[in-house]
């Protein structure tokens, strides 16, 4: 089911997310239901429980076939996810389906290795970088209320109106 | 509402701003989008602002003098122009570096032109030492234009002026 994006100043988007332990099925209908939401908008790579309303720690990542991942890992579900390891730095422009207005230059780490649990329960570890690392970054910032307007280096200069 | 644009130049000061933006709260005006900025000791303010019905270009105009005139502001009012229509445009980001050197913003502006993309937003300055003139353009291309094209029109006029040009496309992937 197609739910309702949540757009900022939507308070619940800063506030953090709660551990969801061993997915059950009201997290699986969670995870479908965030997977017809993402699919339902045109050039989505990634969205987190909290931009559907639901503060759990579950976040999903899936960038096939985009230009700038050619060795894309393919759909990730990330649940309660932990960084275990970064390094590198680039500045990039991102969107955010809560802020659909505006884009924004943030910096993120290049290299990341984050451990998660899949949909299925079993704890998986994840290592990526570019692109993809950045959506991760990206959708795991949801899950503590951090939005990207929270990453800027500027407000004047590093936030962008989108196309009108 | 009457939508009106203000700008105001003058010797940098604090309480430019406090002072112009209160005199149009006194006179209902809502700020709609405001843009600054400090060249050298000028400070330049672009202000566009909703004023109510019955509220025009004059009363605006003269709400905003005696201000200017006790600030020392050059001061310009006039009616906003209208918002473009039509469908959205491919947005870029064009990147220039290089050494100083006189006429960079205009060879790339008129390049801009020639292929017909429209400048939205251009800031240009000096940094460190020995000094590097960074400029940054974002633009919107006409329809059916593509960024690999404009970049490649673009490449010859950054070597005539011996600068690095990068074209980035705006992204549009959202997360």
């Amino acid at each position: 089911m197609i739910r309702e994006v949540l757009r900022y100043p939507d308070r619940r988007l800063k506030l953090p997310a709660v551990p969801v332990g061993a997915p059950g099925p009201a997290i699986r209908r969670l995870a479908a239901d965030m997977l017809d939401t993402a699919r339902s908008f045109p050039r989505t790579v990634g969205i987190a429980a909290p931009q559907v309303g639901e503060l759990w720690r579950v976040a999903y990542v899936d960038c096939t076939g985009h230009k700038k991942v050619p060795d894309a890992l393919g759909p990730l579900w990330l649940i309660d996810p932990v960084i275990v390891e970064s390094s590198g730095e680039e500045i990039g422009r991102e969107g955010c389906l809560s802020l659909p207005e505006i884009t924004a230059n943030v910096r993120r780490a290049t290299h990341v290795t984050v451990d998660a649990t899949d949909l299925d329960g079993g704890r998986r570890r994840i290592t990526t970088s570019g692109f993809e690392a950045r959506v991760i970054l990206h959708e795991m910032d949801h899950l503590d209320g951090i939005l990207i307007l929270d990453r800027v280096a500027s407000l004047a200069l590093d936030v962008f109106a989108r196309k009108r | 509402m009457n939508e009106i644009v203000v700008t105001a130049v003058g010797a940098d000061r604090p309480g430019i701003v406090a002072a112009l933006t209160g005199a149009l709260l006194e006179i209902g005006g809502n700020l709609e989008e405001t843009r600054a900025a400090l060249l050298r000791g000028s400070f330049a303010t672009v202000l566009a602002v909703a004023v109510p019905e019955g509220t025009g270009v004059a009363e605006v105009e003269a709400a905003l003098a005696p201000v200017a005139a006790e600030l020392g502001l050059g001061l310009w009012v006039g009616a906003a122009a209208p918002k473009p229509a039509g469908p959205p445009l491919q947005r870029c980001v064009v990147s220039v570096y290089g050494a100083d050197r006189p006429g960079i913003v205009h060879g790339m502006s008129g390049a801009l032109a020639d292929h017909g993309a429209n400048i939205i937003d251009l800031s240009a300055r000096l940094v460190g030492e020995p000094p590097i003139y960074v400029l940054g353009i974002e633009i919107e291309l006409p329809a059916g234009a593509s960024p690999s094209g404009l970049a490649g029109a673009l490449a010859p006029v950054a070597d005539a002026h011996g600068v690095e040009l990068t074209l980035e496309a705006e992204s549009d992937e959202v997360m």
